[in-house]
């Protein structure tokens, strides 16, 4: 976005002559560039907070930059919200983003950016610090930009070894086929690297924390697969059925759930399993899992239409909700939210959950209204703005048309934003006002 | 004085009316002292204390820094009396000086920051402050890297755990 009163002036280098100090931001000294960065909002004074050390160090250890910061926003709207002085400014900004996140779902204003994303199909998308990696359903991976849904970069699959899963960072896409790992390298465009076959038995999900990757398999193993050795470096007994979802966590902990309903927790390192986790509605089968890193809590949800809710600290169950009339497919949340869980599934509903209750706050589905077509600065890239209706808590599911509401295949949830997948040609991605 | 003599005038009137102000790099630059005293705080303590007849130094400002501060004191004494943009005089011609002052080059606007710091006109580093917040908006990290020439010197380590951190503000 470029800032209002800007020229293309703005870029021309070097002082003219005119005898300047020859002044930056570098030499600009803490106490000036203190005041600029009090003028920032949460968001981009983060941003800077990335930049180098310096401003780092005087964005986050500062008196003056808190001082200054606290008295241009006095007062968080949140009455909750702890005393800024007591608080480091890290976890401030961060609990003001928070709250923002929140009060936007809640809100439930939303918009829809709809385009045509693939040849044939997306089945999965992740959504990663404004990149959006969509694909599995057709013989590509594609890249987007979370802020304008432009189209970034393609990734081939390998022919005849279609995709089921995938994930991604600013490094890599690692990929699973039933038989084999595949791994692109984003800074090479051909550095694909693709394992041997046959040296998991066929594999459902992954999941992966450098260096290793996770493998969940159809005889109810785990796989683990060294990235760097290219190996496969532990087999571990987690389920005795499908592993069909699995994640792992920082304190390495692979959680994998099976088509009879349970959830495996085992210790990654040593293979030696932990817990078994079951839910009390059976007959349900684990679609998917999401870990919270914040709170510990496990999220999953079932063929059933059940969300469920462990602590794995204490791995006891927090709540069960039947929160659909079919299967859930799809649970997310942002890394560093603690209260709003985004589950979508086969009834096509958009619904937002307490994370810590299991209650369903927010329901949303594409309103029938007119749809609004975008300008894009790329070719062939039709992005069309689709309004959002917030359903009332007593509608009947069945009685909203199914072109409304495409099964929901997978969701990712972003800063204000969730992307989702319909086994379609097209990419949806809500984007949600405070 | 009415008996101020023909020949005299010249220097009653440059020592009455103006003030000499001597850039960093040596330039001289002849102003109103009215109008330079109203805005910067600097200048005006300066003169409170008898520079008289010699140029004012301000060691740290560039000439063409120093021309655009004088340039800013001028209309801002003229036309909003030395007030700030909250005040009821601050109309649509000052705002559109300062709209148009805010388009120097990057090197100049760091210039001008650091030249209003100094000679503490205090509307003139707000206008500067919040152009270059103004350009830190929307910017990803490598945009900021670009835009204002700061290197990363972070380990990739260091760089991957405080980007961990903030995934929130990288959407």
């Amino acid at each position: 976005m470029e800032a209002s009163g800007g020229g293309s002036k703005r870029r021309a280098s070097g002082s003219g002559g005119g005898g300047g100090s020859g002044a930056s931001m570098q030499s600009l000294g803490a106490d000036l560039l203190c005041a600029v960065f009090a003028l920032l909002d949460h968001f981009a004074l983060v941003r800077c907070s990335a930049v180098c050390r310096s401003w780092n160090r005087i964005i986050y250890t500062s008196a003056l930059m808190r001082d200054l910061y606290y008295k241009r926003n006095p007062r968080v709207k949140d009455p909750n919200m702890l005393v800024p002085s007591e608080m480091p400014i890290k976890k401030y900004l961060e609990e003001l983003a928070m709250n923002e996140h929140r009060s936007a779902f809640l809100n439930g204003s939303a918009e829809v950016h709809q385009w045509s994303g693939h040849p044939e199909r997306a089945n999965l998308c992740r959504m990663k610090r404004g990149e959006i990696l969509t694909g599995v359903g057709d013989k590509v991976l594609r890249l987007w930009s979370a802020g304008s849904c432009q189209y970034l970069d393609e990734y081939r699959c390998p022919d005849a070894n279609p995709l089921i899963d995938f994930d991604f960072d600013e490094n890599k896409i690692v990929g699973l086929s039933s038989s084999r790992l595949c791994i692109w390298r984003r800074d090479e465009r051909k550095g694909l690297f693709q394992s041997r076959e046959g040296i998991f038995p066929r594999g459902l999900c992954m999941s992966y924390i450098d260096p290793e990757v996770v493998i969940g398999c159809e005889d109810g193993r785990a796989c683990v697969f060294d990235m760097y050795s290219r190996s496969c470096s532990r087999i571990i007994r987690l389920q005795n059925g499908p592993v069909t979802c699995l994640t792992i966590t920082d304190e390495q902990l692979i959680v994998g759930g099976s088509t009879f309903g349970t959830i495996a927790v085992a210790d990654l390192t040593s293979g030696e399993r932990l817990a078994f986790l079951k839910s009390s509605f059976a007959p349900t089968g684990m679609k998917t899992l999401s870990f919270n890193m914040n709170s510990f809590l496990l999220f999953a949800g079932s063929t059933s239409g059940y969300a469920h809710c462990w602590d794995l600290r204490t791995l006891r169950p927090l709540w069960e909700m039947r929160v659909s009339p079919n299967v859930i497919y799809s649970t997310h949340h942002l890394n560093n939210d603690t209260s709003m869980l985004a589950v979508g599934g086969l009834d096509g509903v958009l619904r937002i959950l307490n994370q810590n209750t299991g209650e369903t706050l927010k329901s949303f589905v594409i309103d029938p209204g007119n749809t609004v077509p975008i300008s894009s600065k790329v070719k062939h890239q039709a992005i069309e703005k689709r309004r959002v209706r917030s359903l009332s808590e007593d509608i009947r599911v069945d009685s909203i048309p199914r072109h409304l509401r495409p099964p929901i295949t997978c969701l990712s949830v972003g800063m204000k934003k969730i992307v989702t997948t319909h086994n379609e040609n097209f990419i949806r991605l809500w984007r949600f006002r405070g | 004085m009415a008996t101020t003599g023909a020949s005299d005038g010249a220097s009653a009137a440059k020592k009455e009316g103006l003030v000499t102000l001597m850039s960093g790099d040596g330039e001289i630059f002849e102003v109103e002292a009215a109008a330079v005293a109203a805005l910067s705080v600097t200048i005006r303590h300066a003169i409170e204390e008898g520079f008289g007849d010699r140029p004012i130094p301000l060691p740290i400002v560039g000439a063409r820094a120093l021309a655009l501060a004088v340039e800013y004191c001028r209309k801002h004494h003229s036309l909003g009396g030395g007030a700030g943009e909250d005040s009821a005089a601050y109309d649509d011609e000052l705002r559109a000086f300062d709209h148009n002052l805010a388009k120097v080059d990057r090197d100049t606007l760091f210039d001008l920051i650091e030249a209003a710091n100094y000679l503490e006109i205090e509307g003139l580093l707000n206008l500067m402050c919040r152009t270059v917040a103004e350009m830190m908006k929307g910017k990803s990290v490598e945009e900021l890297r670009r835009t204002f020439d700061v290197s990363n010197d972070y380990t990739p380590e260091e760089e991957e755990e405080v980007r961990r951190e903030v995934s929130w503000a990288l959407d």
